[in-house]
């Protein structure tokens, strides 16, 4: 029998080896210091404040956050911004918006979530705001549309800082190899990936974000949206699960199964850049604020091999497989500083100077800012913005999206016949949009 | 709940009879115990997310892999760790015991030295093998002891949360979704608020922790009025 001491002695070394060959395989990544320091005018406050920013932390936002904490921080202010993930900062949102007090004085939101907040009036609207500080940040040369999207019932209630949509990031040696070209369609994205799944080399060409418990949804509202139809008709207040186009929107993705791992729908946006970076994926569609990291050398041996491109789309319609997603900057109703003074700091924070600095990292909100020679993906992210089905800004969105994320999965995984789960999902959307009836 | 309820008996039954084991070897070391212990107690004090993030590389083969790497070596198969229920269950029981292990082992080696020598020692004159030393002389002795490994563990599994951010990206539709993942997603998930439901729940699962703790409170109260 062995010697239980030399048997411990082996159990304790493996298990610290286990956390040194984990770790290891991980690699590791520094995110870039992009802050700027750009003008942030407001008049000292009589007393000392502290501002909480709530803001998640990606490539993408980063440069926003981290200018507006540098430029802020000054006259008796203090700005307080911890790192976070963005399913904290959901997290958080909802506490710090629950009571008559909360803990954070300035929101990053977007606008999936605005008519919802907004209609339960947890948000501030900024429109006499951005009237009194328009000449002094500029403010008039953020695009219209991305205001739009930060609206709801006519009034604005996030400022744009950054808008994302989706872009398609694929590997040109592999395609200069095979002699292939850009998908523009779903079927020829089959087509593609079925020849670069031929030639041997990789096993899962395609990679997409899948995760059943997040992703899943945007990715079928980015498929229902392509072939035209909203989760919900506004005018009739009737969901469109019935439509064949629901279906559809099921069986396209589900034809892209064959080309992506089997694991796939435990796949957020960094494991599908993690599969780019380790070369076990050809081609990948995700948020244009992830595209930045793809072109860092530090990231990945293929860096200098990726291209970019817009979204196919799913059925050779003018509208891509695609999302338009708005960033900004809310203040939440019952924070307690001075809204005049938090709206300063989110305004020189989208300034054109900070704006300016954001890119490539960012799709700033201001017009003119990108241009097709801005970054590698600039010109895919360009033509991209412009076919994205259009955003659906009603307060039930969030919510259907919500509610039948995980039918939306089972019927993905199989778990679910696609007939069973839009009936399923029809039922849902229905019952969520009694409760905004004019009678209800 | 069946979830919940399954890791917490399976999870508790492992950390009592492997905390028991592990501190009995580590009991005997002597020199180089404090080393030992302070490498065993890595994965103790490292956050419980962190810890399960890189628990989960060894089994990714996106960041490494090497265990899926080494199961694929050995049965030639690929197992689907994060998308199949029953392996999937499997790395979350293994994480959990990996992290709660050192804990139950410290309060067991306490409970250890506190065993008067005399009573091994008789028990070893009149001819007991070391099972029977162990299970009619030593684990008597530490009864409390192992109850309280019984009552910390019970009511840590119940909670588990963090380590299936990373371990069980797809737990709702695997059925591995713990009663605190449930809470979470109804209460915060994007899009779909509902404290007040995420409320209710919590305090449905307080009164689930005092039931299944109620036979171990019982025991310990036993023993404390005979004391």
């Amino acid at each position: 029998m062995p010697n239980p001491t030399t048997v411990l002695r082996a159990t304790a070394v493996a298990l610290a080896a286990a956390l040194a060959v984990a770790a290891c395989g991980a690699g590791s990544r520094v995110p870039a210091q992009s802050a700027a320091e750009v003008a942030c005018d407001f008049p000292a406050p009589p007393q000392p404040v502290t501002v909480n920013v709530l803001a998640y932390n990606s490539s993408a936002i980063d440069p926003f956050t981290n200018t507006m904490v540098k430029s802020c921080s000054k006259n008796g202010v203090t700005l307080n911004h911890e790192p976070i993930d963005f399913a904290g900062q959901v997290q958080k949102t909802t506490a710090t918006l629950a009571g008559d007090t909360g803990t954070y004085d300035i929101l990053e939101t977007y606008g999936f979530v605005v008519p919802q907040y907004a209609s339960q009036q947890k948000l501030q609207p900024l429109d006499d705001l951005v009237a009194q500080f328009d000449q002094q940040y500029g403010l008039s040369e953020i695009n219209a549309d991305m205001r739009q999207a930060l609206s709801y019932d006519g009034k604005l209630y996030g400022l744009p800082m950054q808008a994302q949509m989706y872009v398609m990031a694929y590997r040109k040696d592999v395609f200069e190899q095979l002699g292939l070209q850009p998908p523009t369609t779903f079927a020829e994205l089959r087509d593609v990936a079925a020849k670069i799944q031929q030639a041997g080399e990789i096993r899962y060409p395609v990679a997409l974000p899948l995760l059943a418990s997040s992703d899943i949804a945007t990715a079928y509202d980015a498929a229902l949206g392509s072939l035209g139809v909203d989760y919900v008709d506004a005018a009739t207040m009737r969901p469109n699960f019935d439509r064949p186009e629901a279906a559809q929107a099921f069986e396209e993705l589900r034809s892209l199964q064959a080309y992506m791992d089997p694991q796939v729908t435990t796949f957020d946006q960094p494991r599908v850049q993690q599969q780019m970076y380790n070369g076990s994926a050809a081609i990948a569609i995700m948020f244009s604020g992830r595209m930045n990291d793809l072109t860092q050398a530090s990231n990945s041996r293929f860096a200098q091999q990726f291209a970019f491109a817009p979204p196919p789309s799913v059925a050779g319609g003018d509208t891509l497989y695609n999302v338009l997603s708005v960033d900004g900057w809310s203040i939440p109703a019952n924070a307690e500083a001075d809204s005049g003074l938090l709206f300063e700091m989110i305004a020189s924070s989208v300034s054109v100077d900070a704006s300016r600095a954001s890119v490539p990292a960012a799709y700033p909100a201001r017009d003119g800012i990108v241009t097709a020679e801005s970054s590698p993906y600039a010109a895919a992210a360009q033509q991209s913005i412009g076919k994205a089905p259009p955003a659906e800004p009603f307060p039930w969105t969030s919510r259907i999206a919500n509610d039948t994320r995980a039918t939306v999965a089972d019927v993905i995984t199989g778990a679910v016949p696609v007939a069973e789960g839009t009936a399923r999902m029809q039922e849902i959307a229905t019952q969520i949009l009694a409760e905004y009836q004019p009678d209800a | 709940m069946l979830f919940t309820v399954g890791l917490t008996l399976a999870v508790a039954a492992m950390l009592l009879v492997g905390g028991y084991l592990l501190a009995v070897l580590v009991n005997r070391l002597e020199r180089t115990k404090p080393w030992v212990l302070g490498i065993l107690l890595i994965s103790y004090v490292v956050p419980n997310v962190v810890g399960a993030t890189m628990f989960s590389w060894l089994f990714d083969a996106n960041f490494g892999g090497v265990v899926n790497h080494l199961v694929t070596l050995v049965t030639g198969q690929e197992v689907l760790w994060f998308t199949e229920p029953w392996p999937n269950r499997l790395i979350v029981a293994l994480n959990t015991v990996w992290f709660m292990l050192p804990f139950a082992m410290l309060v067991i080696i306490a409970g250890l030295q506190g065993v008067p020598g005399e009573l091994v020692e008789a028990a070893r004159i009149d001819g007991a093998s070391t099972v029977r030393t162990h299970w009619h002389v030593i684990i008597p002795s530490i009864r409390g002891v192992l109850g309280f490994v019984a009552i910390i563990s019970i009511m840590d599994v119940l909670r588990t949360f963090d380590q299936l951010i990373p371990l069980s990206p797809q737990a709702v539709q695997l059925g591995n979704e713990s009663i605190m993942l449930y809470i979470f997603n109804v209460a915060f998930q994007d899009g779909g608020q509902q404290l007040g439901l995420g409320s209710a729940a919590n305090v449905l699962l307080i009164m689930l922790i005092v039931v299944m703790l109620f036979p171990f409170i019982r025991g310990i109260a036993k023993e404390a009025r005979q004391a």
